[in-house]
């Protein structure tokens, strides 16, 4: 197997799931090395004979099921009708089409036929309605004021997971590794992408860490709390003797509702600018929070150097000034 | 166009029996995904019946999205057999659809040894094939039916299991993982007793 070509590729490749930029260089590189062509011609094997044996292993429904559904089907229909017609009323429905009903045949010769009583009644009930709008609109509270959001503190909720989330995978490998379920980077700005409902800038972060010393790790799904969905990218640099240092990023769709502590006051998180929290006895690493209005960057590393670095690259990637 | 179909007719007694036959088309695949789930065939024609039902119910809610009514019924299979377990109480619902599953997933990276098998006799493999799936967990061996049977996308098969579609890629990269291993043991079987 050659170096720069994960397994997770080749399924993705064989499965049809890559984009056709990604298959065209995938192409190109199993012209040049055999042994991955083994490892696609192995991958179509054995779907062929998952695919043989579980169709001969998950046998086919019985031949009475049909019957029994029917019968159930036609059980809950006859149900349903029952509050307008008896069981032999049903019967003789389901030989003929039902007549049609009363809003797909309402015409505007319908209107002038119906008894004027009706339609005086549905006149008054649309200017009422028009009157009450009107009225709520001069007097009622702003719709602004209906919805302002439950503002969810950051501090509290995500910044103490995100930290010790990124110690785990700093101090662990293995935890590192099975996180980043996605190696490629522009898979994981798609997937992350898709999945967080905002562009997660994934691609051009890492050309701009690159140029400052970090890689591309991986990124993956994550459970940061007071979101519904988030998402981790992971980078590391090789400082020399100490070991790799580990940058993540943590990623969560902004709608409005964050607020963070600042200098010992909540205030709402303003997209555009950074609120730096260093480490404390709630959470062991420093944490740098961004938001373009979009999507809250949350990243967190060992050191405010690496941070600045970092806080730099991310908003060059969202081509906005650097802190 | 299926939308306003269901909604205009499925109240009509003619209606119901175009959506049976038009749903009944798939009943083998959909019993197949039950057997997956629940392991006995009565217990899965039950399912299945529930999930007719329950699809006549909500009929009008169907919306055509490019792949028919196949992953639609997979996806009310779904819901009907996991409402089923957390009314019973009987197996925890799991609840490992974020950073939890990819826990016990290999990293991407993690070499599977198969693909370099010169000695594989393909003709030889269904029986070893056939008790791997058996033994995979239920969470994997479901995914792998949707995608080697079914021919899903990770997408569609993500919808229907209501889980991220980087835990579909990671169930199914450790199913076929797990395969790949019963097969390198196989050859290296095949290759001491043929000398």
């Amino acid at each position: 197997m050659s170096e720069d070509l994960t397994a997770e590729m080749i399924r993705l490749y064989c499965d049809g799931e890559l984009s056709q930029e990604q298959v065209d260089q995938l192409q190109e590189h199993l012209h040049q090395h055999p042994e991955d062509r083994a490892r696609v011609e192995f991958e179509r094997k054995l779907q062929q004979h998952v695919h043989a044996v579980m169709q001969v292993q998950c046998r086919c429904a019985p031949p009475e099921l049909a019957s029994g559904i029917h019968q159930r089907l036609a059980g809950a229909a006859a149900e349903a009708d029952e509050p307008q017609t008896s069981a032999g009323q049903v019967a003789s429905r389901q030989s003929k089409p039902p007549p049609a009903t009363t809003a797909s045949t309402w015409s505007l010769a319908s209107w002038f036929h119906a008894p004027p009583r009706a339609n005086i009644y549905a006149v008054a009930a649309s200017l009422a309605l028009v009157a009450g709008a009107v009225l709520f609109g001069i007097f009622g509270r702003p719709i602004d004021a209906w919805r302002r959001p439950q503002l969810v503190d950051l501090v509290a909720d995500a910044v103490p997971f995100v930290a010790t989330e990124h110690g785990r995978c700093a101090d662990n490998g293995d935890a590192r590794a099975n996180k980043a379920t996605f190696r490629d980077p522009h898979l994981a700005a798609a997937e992350l992408s898709s999945w967080l409902g905002a562009t997660v800038s994934a691609v051009p972060l890492t050309d701009r860490l690159n140029e400052r010393g970090w890689e591309f790790f991986g990124g993956g799904y994550c459970g940061v709390p007071a979101s519904k969905r988030s998402g981790h990218l992971i980078f590391t640099r090789d400082n020399q003797g100490s070991g790799p240092a580990i940058l993540s990023v943590f990623v969560v769709p902004d709608d409005g509702g964050y607020s963070v502590l600042n200098k010992g006051a909540v205030v709402p998180l303003q997209p555009d600018n950074w609120h730096k929290l260093p480490a404390g006895e709630r959470f062991s690493r420093e944490v740098w929070i961004y938001s373009d209005g979009y999507l809250i960057y949350l990243l967190v590393s060992c050191s405010s150097d690496e941070l600045r670095q970092a806080a730099g690259a991310l908003q060059d990637a969202l081509g906005q000034a650097s802190p | 166009m299926m939308r306003s179909w269901c909604r205009s007719k499925l109240d009509t007694a003619v209606n119901r029996e175009q959506f049976e036959s038009l749903a009944l088309e798939h009943l083998d695949a959909v019993f197949r995904m039950a057997m997956q789930l629940v392991r006995h065939p009565s217990e899965a024609s039950d399912l299945v019946q529930e999930t007719y039902l329950k699809a006549l119910r909500v009929a009008d809610r169907f919306e055509e999205r490019g792949g028919g009514i196949r992953p639609w019924l997979f996806k009310i299979l779904h819901n009907v057999f996991y409402t089923s377990l957390a009314t019973a109480k009987r197996v925890p619902v799991p609840v490992d659809e974020l950073h939890g599953a990819i826990a016990d997933v290999p990293g991407p990276d993690e070499p599977a040894p198969a693909w370099d098998l010169g000695s594989l006799n393909w003709e030889f493999v269904d029986e070893r094939l056939k008790s791997a799936i058996e033994d995979l967990r239920p969470e994997y061996r479901t995914v792998l039916l949707l995608w080697g049977v079914e021919g899903l996308k990770y997408r569609e098969i993500a919808k229907i299991q209501d889980i991220p579609i980087g835990t579909v890629m990671s169930r199914l990269h450790r199913a076929r993982s797990i395969l790949a291993d019963q097969l390198a043991d196989l050859a290296e079987e095949t290759g001491r007793s043929g000398g």
